[in-house]
């Protein structure tokens, strides 16, 4: 255990000496992955579909702060929505309107959580997020991951929306986007049981996270993810839809195993940065780079024993 | 002359400047009660849109519903509907925003105090700084602009 403290130590110092670099080139690479992933699942828009374009997006993404990221996202989703049809465009501007509107205005740095659900959606581990975001985020990330999942199924909307178009042929009745995409929300139980658990999860998992008991984080995790369980197989069982039991067994077990590691890992990101800074008085300019004052961790300490005893 | 307590209270200020204070320094200019109703009336302004967003795309899918029945919906207790609805989502965005901005004022007012602190002592240390340029003396407080 102490080799794993003194190893976060040195990541956590590690980080703050070199956060300048790391944290755009990070930012970057999270960037370039989420804008590919987004557009492999929709792709509708081939402009888009562009290794050097995302890679210019996603290099601009890493100097600006996250919340520009969601946004360019909304920009992707819009376009590949408005290449299947306008109507459907239009929809899914309102979707991302709405959700600005109602919850981004508020805080800003959690939007990108509705673009990761429908990619988290297609890796199938979408069933390990409401622990994370218990834990990681809390109650306020509920309203994201709702609107995550509402992007899911519109996603899917899509997909069949655009085969139906593909296979209509001229001089039949034009198949109305918008309500054929609505239609799947209106009627889709198991979206509604999706967000009533992912409600619980978060908020169950958030609550016994911050209570002072010992071990409290890991009562969470382990709770929250029996929780998960047994309301997907209840509301399966309730409101007759069916759950596919094992994606949300491995799901719920990976996001356990997820937590622990991010748990365990949490110390390390809040760390103290070395800042680089730029002033000037009357007299001078400053270039100062502030370095912030840290533990040495146990490895790096370098002992030199000095006898007393002379050798003859 | 690079005097090292300068640099230092000047480089704690240009570091609350880079991170919190982005967005906290432009708190300061206002009372708690002014920035909080602004920001409460800015947040009516954007759940309106929505609801606004919303209720288009309601009316827009059930279209066909209301063309067919253009003459017999009752009108009346269609509007107090939405409006009750409407009034309820504003209510609670009014509820979130007041809370939320009243404690993000209470938040940043100790580092506004400390920013304005390391402030007050920077301009002190340049007075002083002056005064023994000066040699002692005392000049009159219109000759130097802070």
């Amino acid at each position: 255990m102490t080799t794993l403290l003194t190893f976060r130590n040195n990541i956590k110092s590690f980080l703050g000496n070199y956060d300048f670099v790391i944290t755009p080139i990070a930012k970057g690479i999270f960037s370039f992955l989420v804008l590919w992933m987004l557009n492999k699942q929709m792709g509708y828009f081939s402009a888009l579909d562009n290794g050097v374009l995302l890679l210019g997006i996603a290099f601009v993404c890493a100097f600006l702060p996250v919340e520009m990221l969601a946004g360019i996202c909304s920009v992707i989703v819009v376009l590949h929505s408005i290449k299947v049809s306008i109507d459907v465009g239009l929809l899914a501007l309102v979707l991302v309107l709405v959700f600005y509107c109602a919850y981004m205005r508020f805080a800003p740095k959690t939007g990108i959580i509705m673009f990761l659900i429908p990619i988290l959606y297609s890796m199938k581990l979408v069933y390990a997020v409401p622990i994370l975001l218990g834990f990681i985020v809390g109650p306020t990330a509920i309203i994201p991951a709702i609107f995550g999942v509402v992007l899911y199924y519109f996603q899917v909307g899509l997909v069949d929306l655009s085969n139906v178009l593909a296979t209509t042929v001229d001089g039949e009745e034009a198949v109305q986007g918008y309500q054929y995409i609505i239609n799947l929300f209106v009627d889709n139980k198991f979206m509604l049981l999706t967000f009533v658990v992912f409600a619980c999860v978060i908020l169950v998992t958030y609550i016994i996270y911050r209570l002072s008991f010992n071990n409290s984080w890991l009562v969470a995790f382990i709770v929250g993810g029996v929780l998960n369980i047994v309301l997907f197989l209840v509301g399966s069982v309730t409101l007759l839809v069916d759950v596919e039991l094992s994606s949300v067994l491995i799901g719920t077990i990976v996001g356990i195993l997820l937590a622990v590691v991010l748990q365990f890992c949490k110390g390390i990101v809040d760390y103290q940065r070395t800042e680089l800074l730029q002033f000037e008085d009357d007299d001078y300019y400053y270039y100062v780079k502030a370095v912030p004052k840290l533990s040495v961790s146990e490895s790096n300490k370098n002992i030199k024993h000095i006898n007393s005893k002379t050798h003859n | 002359m690079v005097r090292e307590e300068n640099v230092k209270l000047m480089s704690k200020i240009a570091i609350y400047e880079k991170r919190e204070g982005k967005q906290e320094i432009a708190l300061s200019g206002y009372y708690k009660s002014d920035y909080v109703r602004m920001n409460v009336l800015k947040t009516v302004v954007f759940a309106t849109i929505a609801f606004l967003a919303v209720a288009a795309v309601v009316a827009f899918y059930k279209l066909d519903y209301i063309l067919a029945n253009i003459f017999k919906i009752d009108y009346k207790s269609l509007g107090l509907g939405i409006l009750l609805i409407y009034a309820v989502w504003v209510l609670i965005y009014w509820l979130i925003a007041r809370i939320l901005y009243a404690w993000r004022y209470e938040k940043a007012r100790p580092n506004i105090i400390e920013y304005n602190h390391n402030l007050k002592k920077l301009q002190e240390v340049s007075e002083r700084e002056i005064l023994k340029a000066m040699k002692g003396v005392v000049i009159n407080d219109d000759f130097i602009d802070f």
